[in-house]
């Protein structure tokens, strides 16, 4: 009696307390969201993002094709504000004290806080011995991040021929989205021989095989883009010479193109890693180290602070997917430490991520993890890793509802 | 003859009084969430205040990528169905191939208990 009498006085009592979150990405996002929807308006929840227009890396590669344009895949935090109470301060952060708990704005502004999470996405390293002048060199774009660089590429890839080859590089694991790569290969493929009548493709894969969907992308390379797209596993880029267009792999190969898409090696985000801002000590490797019950962090000195999508270094991959369910993860548990209580201890997340392989059909990847006691990390649950039974046109349908879903839940 | 159409009318009578019950406790759950009001941005948020508490909300909430915050998307919606058509639902996946329906991936990776807090869950929540 007197057990259940607790049990419903502190699910009944009220979450009071101040977060800031800062990286308005798919986590960052996500959890400013699910913090109020769940938490209530006794969580006061400030989002902290530069950019007043988010601009969707799912989706980016059809914008490289022209079957999207960067502005349809413009969001911003309007919903987040007028229907969830979220504050939104459009400056980045100048410092953050883990002792005295407060995050200084780029504008002067204090935020105190009891939780901070950041969502703050990934960096890159430089590339190895990137040569030639500085208007050639600018070619060389990475179109990782959603924005100038997309529209760069996309204008490369337009004003290439039949005769023309595409090089794309890409880093060691673990890069943001696994199938993203091949997938960029594939719909490139698709668009120069619907478009030009044929040209190259050409992998330099820093990795020993293909990372996601195997079956799904060596049928895609060796079938449907057959004689256009070629794989190179173990292929990291030694150097490039941007006035020849040349890349080097560090077995002495060279390949030569008319574009280069150079995806470079990922680090957490330099609000993390920079000493200037204080938080280098929570660095596990290249990544954050985080408790994967709550992502806080895993080092004692930064407690409070919550590390969530693509800078955590966890088993689950690097993709906005993923990163909303890891955001709610910790909205959950701040949530339930608001209230005196204690955060969930089977916590369970999903990777799904829907691919394009032609103009019209797509195949999918889904996961779905659960925390497992004894190493203390999510790991792969009932049918493990899968991938689709091939691509095809009702797939590209469901990626379609898929987008609109994710972003909706995220966003709106 | 008779009795069997006795029977069906009997049916239908409690089909449709099973309807009215459930359609009766969703607006109760609704309005124990709220006065029904929504003057701003924090008074809808009040609205949800109770059933959005539930146990099962964690795991739930894995469905809200593709099927929308608590289910309500446009398509896809999984919202405004019984616990138990969710739960029959999902098992109905659990034998399909994996390879040919994302949905199996998903049913095989909870417990049957796990299932019935998520049904539960889904089936309390309102659009939002």
């Amino acid at each position: 009696m007197k057990s259940t009498m607790a049990k419903q006085l502190s699910t009944s009592a009220e979450a009071v307390g101040r977060v800031v979150v800062v990286g308005g990405g798919m986590a960052g996002t996500t959890v400013a969201k699910y913090l109020r929807f769940w938490g209530g308006t006794g969580v006061d929840v400030t989002l902290v993002e530069p950019n007043a227009t988010y601009y969707s890396n799912i989706f980016s590669n059809m914008v490289l094709t022209g079957e999207r344009t960067l502005s349809q895949l413009a969001f911003n935090y309007s919903t987040l504000k007028s229907k969830y109470g979220v504050k939104v301060q459009n400056y980045s952060v100048s410092s953050i004290d883990p002792v005295g708990k407060k995050v200084t704005l780029s504008n002067g502004v204090v935020l105190p806080y009891d939780r901070l999470v950041l969502a703050p996405g990934i960096d890159f390293e430089p590339l190895p011995s990137l040569t030639g002048t500085t208007a050639n060199q600018a070619k060389i774009v990475h179109a990782w991040k959603a924005g100038a660089q997309t529209t760069s590429l996309q204008n490369q890839i337009k004003a290439m021929t039949s005769k023309d080859t595409f090089i794309l590089t890409i880093p060691p694991a673990p890069y943001r989205c696994p199938p993203g790569p091949y997938e960029r290969a594939c719909v490139v493929a698709d668009y120069l021989k619907r478009t030009k009548g044929g040209g190259k493709v050409i992998i330099l894969d820093a990795n020993a095989k293909i990372l996601a969907e195997p079956q799904n992308f060596t049928t895609a390379f060796n079938v449907t883009h057959k004689g256009i797209i070629t794989y190179v596993p173990n292929a990291p880029i030694a150097s490039i010479n941007a006035d020849t267009m040349t890349v080097k792999t560090s077995s002495g190969l060279s390949y030569t193109g008319k574009v280069i898409n150079a995806i470079p090696t990922h680090k957490a985000s330099n609000l993390i890693t920079q000493s200037g801002i204080g938080l280098a000590n929570g660095l596990n490797g290249k990544w954050a180290g985080v408790n994967v019950l709550s992502y806080e962090s895993t080092n004692l000195d930064l407690a409070g602070i919550h590390i969530i999508g693509d800078s955590s270094s966890t088993t689950q991959p690097k993709a906005g997917h993923i990163a909303n369910a890891e955001a709610k993860v910790c909205a959950d548990a701040i949530i339930n430490i608001f209230k005196g209580g204690t955060t969930n201890q089977v916590p369970i997340t999903n990777s799904s991520c829907f691919t394009p392989i032609t103009k019209t059909t797509a195949s999918w990847l889904s996961v779905v993890y659960r925390y497992d006691p004894a190493s203390k990390t999510m790991l792969p649950t009932g049918n493990g890793i899968t991938e689709s039974n091939g691509a095809t046109s009702e797939n590209y349908e469901d990626m379609l509802k898929w987008f609109n879903n994710l972003m909706a839940d995220t966003f709106s | 003859m008779k009795s069997k159409s006795f029977k069906l009318i009997l049916f239908s009578a409690l089909a449709l009084l099973t309807m009215f019950v459930i359609s009766c406790s969703k607006d109760l759950i609704n309005e124990n969430q709220g006065d029904g009001t929504v003057t701003s941005s924090n008074d809808a948020l009040m609205l949800k205040a109770g059933a959005i508490d539930l146990p099962g909300r964690l795991l739930a909430s894995n469905c809200f990528q593709c099927h929308g915050t608590n289910g309500y998307a446009g398509e896809l919606k999984i919202g405004e169905q019984s616990a138990s058509s969710i739960i029959s639902d999902i098992n109905e996946m659990k034998a399909k191939d994996p390879r040919s329906n994302i949905m199996n991936v998903h049913a095989k990776a909870y417990t049957t208990e796990e299932i019935q807090l998520i049904a539960n869950y889904i089936s309390q929540q309102i659009k939002y």
